[in-house]
């Protein structure tokens, strides 16, 4: 008999991760489905439908669009200036555009080792407008009366993008990069011999060559900007005056502090809609066929 | 025309002088406030506020120590290294066996349970959190390290069998079939054979793991709650939440630094492994 068809070996092997799976997983993300179509306080299991009930609810609360509007500038920012840096940073260095490649290529990548409780924290303490280095690197110009950074909405919601960029952008450089080595040299040979200078053959070899990689970050960067959570929370806790709170804080403070667990899987049900339809909308604008070489 | 390629020449050396410049800007940028953070975590609160460029006048060790037994940072520490080695351990184990039988064995509903547990990667940590909060506490496993274990475990699962399934498939079936012919049993061939052969895949699936549980916040916050039990992301958010109020920055500084440092030493050992990790990570996905 043939070892490779002996199914009673090969569901043992599968069973326990499958069980694991189904456990933590699967079952809590099919009920997520179900509570949010229930009306659920308190630490005890006792639930009472509710329809559409906690959609209506949502749809008439101002912070949870607040949030959401948050969420999206959020994600839409980072999501434009993390690829473009990202981009322009793995050109350089694999292009030999700049000294120091090998040096760069390893810094840059630092923040994405660090905890996003330790990124956040070192931040806040980096933007404190007292002892902070970003208020005394300014006042080494002159620059006086400088805000509290986190505390005006308007300067806080800045600083979360910022941070949040920083926090990302060596990982995004280190795909392209590695996408870029791939394409073949000759590639760039043949460009030469053309005539053609750096920015032309960025153009017409390496960008289209990327396409798969930027499928990849679309979807990477919508999962990470919809899910921000961590870096707000201790930065700005939602604040100033709700200024930078997100969907997944917001969940968070409802399901946690407030108790409202149905309501909160609610929001969280529509955070991941939203997230899966737009996940899925980007690959079909970008389903041409994969360039092959 | 020997004016044209001359003008040519300076336009190029200003771009590359121009590129070199946002390098070493940026360079600083990501280094600079981590520097920062290493000296100012021997720094005394009022030296800080005196001055926040200054070196320490003496190199003192107070804030580690202090931060070591009166913030509980020393706690934190040992229960990370004890959640961060039990996850890899069990969710490596879980996870090579499940991949070895998706890639070597043919059964049915094979294909659906690979996707199944691919599907894993794509779901949104804050879709489940609330039903998976009661999930734990149903099995009485809420504020509990065995039962944040088995949660890390369980969210491994898709990334490990996504990496190690690819990486089983490349081992010949030949292999197995001469186990077999050498009377070894279908479970020693595993953990005798093929488990060493997919030592480099394990690598990898290891050191991304490491990072991400010795860095993880959000379950954590929602699964622990004991001040004795925290990890450090956990422990370092909460000391944060309470300097708010108290102005004691030296152990929160001193914390940060032993959080940082495992996982960057990690990387400056195995950067060139980690590297490829990413990629490989990304390409397949």
């Amino acid at each position: 008999m043939n070892i490779q068809t002996n199914w009673r070996v090969a569901l043992l092997f599968i069973l326990p991760a499958l069980l694991f799976y189904v456990t933590f997983l699967v079952i809590p993300y099919a009920l997520a489905f179900g509570v949010s179509f229930v009306k659920w306080r308190g630490v005890t299991l006792n639930m009472e439908f509710n329809g559409l009930g906690n959609f209506a609810k949502m749809i008439g609360d101002p912070f949870f669009w607040k949030s959401l509007y948050n969420t999206v500038f959020f994600t839409i920012l980072t999501g434009l200036i993390v690829p473009c840096m990202a981009l322009y940073f793995a050109v350089s260095v694999t292009r030999k555009l700049v000294t120091g490649a090998r040096f760069f290529r390893i810094t840059f990548f630092f923040p994405n080792l660090i905890s996003q409780v330790a990124i956040a924290v070192l931040w806040w303490f980096a933007l404190n407008p007292e002892f902070g280095i970003l208020s005394n690197f300014l006042r080494l110009f002159g620059f006086a009366d400088l805000p509290s950074w986190l505390g005006e909405p308007g300067w806080a919601r800045a600083a979360i993008v910022a941070v949040k960029v920083w926090a990302a952008v060596g990982f995004y450089m280190v795909l392209y990069v590695s996408a870029i080595e791939g394409i073949p040299e000759d590639y760039y040979d043949a460009c030469k011999i053309d005539g053609a200078g750096e920015w032309q053959s960025f153009r017409h070899v390496t960008f289209p060559l990327l396409s798969e990689m930027m499928k990849v970050t679309v979807v990477f960067l919508l999962l990470n900007g919809f899910g921000t959570f961590d870096v707000v929370r201790i930065m700005t806790d939602g604040g100033p005056d709700r200024a930078t709170e997100t969907l997944a804080t917001y969940i968070y403070e409802n399901a946690f502090e407030l108790g409202k667990f149905g309501y909160a899987t609610t929001i969280a049900m529509t955070l991941f809609l939203i997230t899966f339809s737009l996940a899925m909308l980007s690959l079909w604008i970008q389903r041409r066929d994969s360039v092959e070489y | 025309m020997a004016d044209n390629s001359a003008l040519e020449e300076v336009g190029q050396n200003l771009r590359r002088g121009i590129t070199q410049l946002v390098f070493v800007i940026y360079g600083v940028i990501v280094v600079f406030p981590m520097i920062w953070l290493g000296y100012t975590a021997f720094k005394s609160t009022s030296e800080l506020f005196a001055s926040a460029w200054a070196l320490p006048v003496d190199w003192k060790l107070d804030n580690f120590v202090e931060a070591w037994t009166e913030a509980q940072i020393g706690d934190f520490f040992w229960n990370s290294i004890f959640v961060t080695v039990s996850t890899l351990v069990l969710q490596l184990f879980l996870g090579a066996m499940a991949s070895y039988s998706l890639a070597k064995y043919r059964f049915r509903g094979q294909n659906l349970i690979y996707y199944g547990f691919l599907a894993g990667l794509m779901f949104p940590i804050f879709l489940g959190l609330v039903p998976l909060f009661f999930m734990v506490k149903g099995l009485g496993l809420l504020d509990t390290h065995l039962g944040i274990i088995l949660v890390y475990a369980a969210f491994g699962i898709p990334f490990t069998v996504f990496v190690l399934t690819a990486f089983f498939r490349t081992i010949p079936t030949t292999i197995m079939e001469a186990g077999i012919m050498d009377g070894c049993g279908h479970f020693a061939l595993f953990l005798r054979v093929m488990l060493p052969l997919a030592k480099p895949g394990l690598t990898t699936v290891g050191i991304f793991t490491f990072i991400s549980i010795w860095n993880e916040y959000i379950l954590a916050l929602v699964l622990l709650s004991s001040s004795h039990l925290r990890t450090l992301p956990l422990g370092i958010a909460v000391l944060q939440f309470v300097q708010f109020y108290e102005v004691d920055f030296g152990a929160l500084f001193a914390g940060l630094v032993i959080v940082m440092l495992p996982t960057l030493i990690c990387y400056i050992v195995l950067q060139e492994q980690i590297t490829k990790g990413i990629t490989v990570g990304a390409v397949k996905g």
